[in-house]
């Protein structure tokens, strides 16, 4: 199993979700955050200093799948998020050593 | 001249003073009471006993007791001249002395009426009279650090271990201050450099104290290093007054000790091994110790640890990684006002320098979470809470409303809140911080002014306060005869009395301090009920429509809906109550209150992430401003952000970015190259908004925007027809060339949001394609029909080609040679006009040349005639909308009479008819020509400044009309949006508006009539 994290622009959220249910996934948390990332701190254009931005929001979305989802799901999130400028944000992959449902105390990827 | 004693000349004062050392006791009573004793007894007493038992031979000189009666305080200084003479032993000598120099004699009396403290340590060294008003350079000179070190490492030089040192040190401290205060009851140094003296006199007591305990503890313990065996340091951060270079004499010293890493000292043989966490912290006490300890030489200083790290329950001691620690995740705002202080006072300025840049992201963060003049309001008035439950009294310049405090928390915060995007405002000293803040513009010229001028006064009085009695004082003395004297060393006016001079002072400095911390907050109305309310409920529309939205409900429900959103997700519900005021303010003013709701609105929901957002738009006020600005005055840049979110991101980018996507667009990749269009339009049309660009930089750039386009689409379809057809060659195998020209106001360079482009095309080289062996023709024609297709279905730009030759039924591009035969031949005198403005904008640049040749000989060609006029005439005409019938007549400000195009007809005749004879005013550009026109005497000046007001007026309508409302109409329209238009060109009252407009273009008109008629005539009767 593997957790994918990605950090997205908000407004790329809903092509996301879309892009994820096309190839049925459909669970996932998402979280609005503060981005400081490569964005920080750019000078602005209108007068200087005072329209400096020091973080931009981002939507950091979670999900844990099975192994052989995971390539899929990485394109569909490439496809829903991708817009061709700086912080089109990033996608982080681990692996999950056991997955656990509460209700029902199934284990493995049946609790996915 | 009067004296301080009332109402004596100094001549009577000392004939009086001479009397009263002289003549029997009941006289000389009487007379010391004319000099100002209170108790005269005691007076005589000690007048006695200076004249010694029985009476030395050279008298007390009556200068003396001239001056004692000078001060205004004679009592006092007779007292501790007595003291002082007491232990000198040998008067005779002192009192020649006096007698031969007045000016020592004037400078110790003035020492010694003010301040007991100095007394005290005149009498315990005696011998420091001479040496300070006659030995020491420093009375007056400035002294600085380097100096100062040098001296007391000196004096210093004959002691062996540190018991000896430091006591040396508290003598030679002593006498520091003797010399310093000294400096400020004369006046002879400012306030600046007195507090700077004393912060380098405590930075060496410091430096010299903390070397010989660092001996002491070395020599048990051995040097303290890191795991990798290098020293390990240590640094004393001094903060407060101290930090600030704008010590006092009497405060306790504000410390923080830290060093930089951890690990373990390495002794000598018989030595202790220690951790160097252990080593610093012995290292600190030992250094409190030699400081605060009492010995028969006095002490050093009192140390105030308690603004370290978790305060008085922390270690005393931290390493660089637990203050970052701490800070990090637990620092408050208070400390940061704190540190803004901190300098490094001695020990190694390594630790001070990784330090300082480590703590500067935590001093000057990148956005408050809260408004820092909210927080520190609030810690401003605990403190003054704390004040009224011990009340410091009216008199009380440091804790006071208006008072140094307030100074100090005015500076500070203005210093948070400016200092992390513009450096030059940081600063420890007050006095510096004003002077930066000034030069910042973050302080007004008066307020920086105010704020000196008070700051110097109360902080002059504070030091002569502390060196009276050696105490820390900051209550300005009840008594009457007190205040006289204290007003006489601040040097007021005659007739200035202090206390009105510290009311003052604290009145305007309290005025700035209330408008930064509670500025904002007096005019906020609560708001957020609004969000509770029952949805378009009466109060709520009527209180909306109060604040400028015409559709009250329409804007209830917005409100509404931007507090609903993403509360699943986020806390954005408090978020957004909190932008509520502005919110409401500013659209309110905008000039289209409701569509700047509704765009907002749209604007929060499309960008997503919510509670996030109103974060971003709560602590970035400039962000903040702009989007509101672009929501509330253009429904076109509202949209164009609502459709790609993305884009907003790209308004506050860096430069270079937007090329890369130009780049990239070049390459063949569409969707970038509307997203840069887009993306510069919003910029072009929000530095409008803002005021950033005049309407006619704007006009500039736009068409320098639609030529970067238009180039880049012309090598889009280039490069895919030559992948289809390969490359078109003339019958000798060179490249056939293509180019692309303009006309109309993109030709003119005076284009306005969603003009069109008017284009036409020109190849030349007959043969065929290489690959498919295409004739050239077909490839250019479906060249040019691609780049329209291109720019019209992207959405780039309408594209109007009809100006070809032969018109909308002609093929798109044409051969040079069959463009030439064309001009000559066949074109209409019309043509004359369109194609006076015509200019190359893409393609061949050498082929575009020939092309200009051949349509400049063309439009040139021949005088101005009657034909000419009149045809010119009856094109406008036609170019008129005609009224539909049943329909209102609505006013066109471009076509309409007297509308944009009368005047670009009136400038192109004369232009047309000047430029036949000179090249220089073959201008395409109608401002610019009409200026050169009226500058060269072609048009009367009146006529001409008239023409060019009403052009720019007219064109700046129009630009209202485009960017407002999105609309590529020319009519001014009706009702409420007549009012939106109104209010974005800056008129208040929509129908004087269109009634000003309606004038305006009647005067157009007029001229327009008189141009034609005129010229019509005058070549008329040439002929």
């Amino acid at each position: 199993m593997k957790k994918i994290v990605a950090f997205i622009k908000p407004f790329k959220l809903d092509e996301v979700k879309d892009a994820l249910g096309k190839i049925n996934i459909l669970g996932m948390s998402v979280n609005e955050v503060r981005g400081f990332g490569r964005q920080r701190g750019h000078s602005e254009v209108y007068r200087g200093a005072e329209y400096k931005l020091d973080f931009m929001p981002k939507m950091r979305i979670e999900l844990v799948l099975s192994d052989r989802d995971v390539d899929e799901a990485v394109d569909a999130i490439l496809e829903g998020a991708k817009t061709g400028q700086v912080g089109d944000g990033k996608i982080f992959i681990s692996e999950i050593t056991e997955a656990i449902r509460i209700r029902t105390g199934e284990s493995g990827e049946n609790a996915l | 001249m009067t004296t301080a004693v009332s109402g004596l000349k100094p001549r009577e004062l000392q004939r009086l003073a001479k009397k009263a050392l002289t003549c029997p006791p009941e006289e000389a009573l009487a007379l010391l009471e004319r000099l100002g004793f209170v108790d005269p007894e005691r007076g005589l007493r000690a007048l006695d006993r200076l004249a010694g038992a029985p009476p030395v031979v050279t008298p007390l000189p009556a200068e003396v007791l001239v001056e004692i009666a000078h001060t205004g305080r004679p009592d006092r200084s007779l007292h501790h001249l007595e003291r002082y003479v007491d232990v000198t032993g040998g008067r005779t000598a002192l009192y020649a002395r006096f007698k031969e120099d007045p000016v020592l004699a004037q400078r110790l009396i003035g020492v010694l009426a003010h301040s007991g403290f100095l007394a005290d340590i005149l009498v315990r060294n005696p011998e420091y009279l001479f040496w300070l008003f006659e030995e020491t350079d420093f009375l007056e000179k400035p002294l600085n650090k380097r100096t100062l070190r040098k001296l007391l490492r000196d004096d210093l030089h004959p002691c062996t271990g540190s018991r000896e040192c430091l006591d040396a040190l508290r003598r030679v401290q002593r006498r520091e201050l003797l010399r310093i205060g000294a400096t400020e009851i004369l006046g002879t140094k400012d306030v600046a450099q007195s507090g700077r003296e004393l912060a380098d006199l405590a930075d060496v007591v410091l430096e010299i104290a903390l070397e010989l305990v660092t001996a002491d503890l070395v020599a048990r313990y051995g040097r303290p290093r890191n795991e990798r065996g290098q020293p390990a340091h240590f640094c004393v951060i001094c903060l407060g007054k101290h930090g600030g270079q704008e010590l006092n004499y009497s405060s306790d010293i504000d410390l923080m000790f830290v060093y930089d890493e951890d690990g373990e000292t390495r002794p000598g043989r018989g030595a202790e091994r220690i951790e160097n966490g252990d080593f610093f912290r012995r290292l600190g006490e030992e250094l409190i110790k030699a400081l605060t300890a009492a010995t028969h030489e006095g002490f050093l200083y009192r140390v105030d640890m308690r603004l370290r790290p978790e305060g008085s329950a922390g270690p005393l001691v931290h390493s660089l990684r637990s203050c970052w620690n701490y800070y990090e995740a637990r620092g408050e705002i208070w400390e940061r006002q704190m540190l803004i202080k901190g300098r490094c006072a001695a020990g190694s300025t390594r630790v001070w320098k990784r330090f300082a840049q480590m703590l500067t992201p935590f001093i000057y963060p990148a956005h408050f979470f809260d408004r820092p003049q909210d927080e520190i309001r609030r810690v401003k008035e605990r403190i003054e809470a704390h004040i009224q439950e011990r009340p410091a009294g009216d008199n009380n310049i440091k804790l006071q409303a208006g008072g140094i405090r307030d100074i100090e928390f005015i500076l500070q915060c203005l210093q948070l809140l400016n200092g992390r995007v513009n450096s030059r405002a940081r600063a420890h000293n007050s006095l510096e911080a004003i002077r930066r803040l000034r030069g910042a513009r973050v302080l007004s010229r008066g307020e920086a002014e105010v704020l000196r001028q008070a700051y110097l006064c109360f902080r002059r009085i504070e030091n002569l306060l502390q060196i009276a009695d050696g105490r820390s004082a900051y209550a300005v003395p009840e008594d009457p005869g007190e205040r006289a004297a204290l007003g006489r060393m601040l040097n007021l006016e005659e007739g200035e009395e202090l206390g009105t001079v510290l009311s003052a002072h604290r009145s305007r400095v309290r005025q700035i301090y209330d408008e930064l911390f509670y500025g904002e907050g007096e005019v906020e109305e609560e708001w957020e009920w609004l969000l509770e309310a029952e949805p378009g409920g009466d109060r709520p529309v009527e209180v909306l429509q109060t604040l400028g939205f015409g559709d009250g409900r329409g804007a209830h429900r917005n409100l509404q809906r931007l507090a609903g959103m993403g509360v699943m997700i986020s806390m954005s519900r408090e978020q957004f109550a909190e932008l509520l005021p502005e919110l409401l303010t500013s659209l309110g003013a905008a000039p289209d209150p409701d569509a700047g709701l509704a765009s907002f609105t749209r604007l929060v929901e499309a960008y997503g992430a919510p509670g996030m957002f109103f974060e971003l738009l709560h602590t970035h006020s400039g962000f903040r401003r702009l989007l509101i600005s672009i929501c509330g005055s253009s429904r076109f840049l509202a949209e164009l952000i609502r459709r790609d979110p993305g884009l907003l991101e790209g308004l506050v980018a860096p430069f270079g970015e937007s090329s890369d996507m130009l780049e990239e667009g070049r390459r063949g990749d569409l969707a970038l190259l509307r997203r840069y269009r887009n993306q510069e339009l919003l910029r072009i049309g929000t530095d409008d908004l803002l005021g950033l660009a005049t309407d006619e930089e704007t006009f500039l750039r736009l068409g320098e925007l639609a030529e970067e386009l238009l180039k880049a689409v012309y090598h889009q379809a280039r490069a895919g027809l030559i992948r289809r057809y390969g490359k078109p060659r003339d019958r000798r195998g060179r490249d056939a060339r293509f180019v692309c020209l303009a006309a109309g106001k993109f030709g003119g360079k005076e284009m306005d949001f969603g003009s069109d482009l008017d284009l036409f095309f020109v190849y030349d080289g007959e043969g065929v394609t290489g690959r498919s062996k295409t004739d050239n023709s077909v490839f250019f024609i479906e060249l040019a029909q691609e780049m329209a297709r291109l720019l019209q279905e992207e959405g780039l730009y309408k594209v109007d080609a009809r100006l070809r030759p032969e018109g909308a039924s002609a093929p798109m591009a044409i051969a040079l040679s069959g463009y030439r035969r064309y001009l000559r031949t066949r074109a209409a005198t019309w043509e004359r006009l369109a194609l006076s403005r015509a200019r190359v904008v893409a393609g061949d640049e050498k082929l575009g040349k020939d092309v200009n040749r051949a349509i400049e000989r063309f439009v040139f060609s021949g005088k101005v005639d009657e034909e000419l006029v009149a045809e010119m005439a009856a094109m406008r005409k036609r170019m008129e909308p005609r009224p539909e019938r049943g329909k209102p007549v609505r006013i066109d400000i471009k076509r309409g009479p007297g509308g944009i195009v009368d005047v670009e007809f009136i400038t192109q005749l004369l232009v047309l008819k000047h430029g036949f004879k000179k090249r220089g005013l073959r201008l395409a550009n109608t401002r610019e020509a009409l200026n050169r026109m009226r500058g060269v005497g072609l048009v009367e000046e009146q006529v001409g400044r008239e023409l060019l007001e009403a052009y720019e007026r007219l064109r700046e309508v129009e630009k209202g009309m485009r960017i407002a409302s999105e609309q590529a109409e020319n009519e001014l329209p009706e009702g409420r949006e007549l009012g939106v238009l109104a209010r974005a060109v800056g008129e208040m009252e929509p129908e004087e508006f269109k009634r000003n407009i309606g004038e305006l273009m009647k005067r157009n008109r007029d001229q327009f009539d008189r141009f034609f008629a005129v010229e019509a005539k005058s070549e008329g009767n040439e002929e």
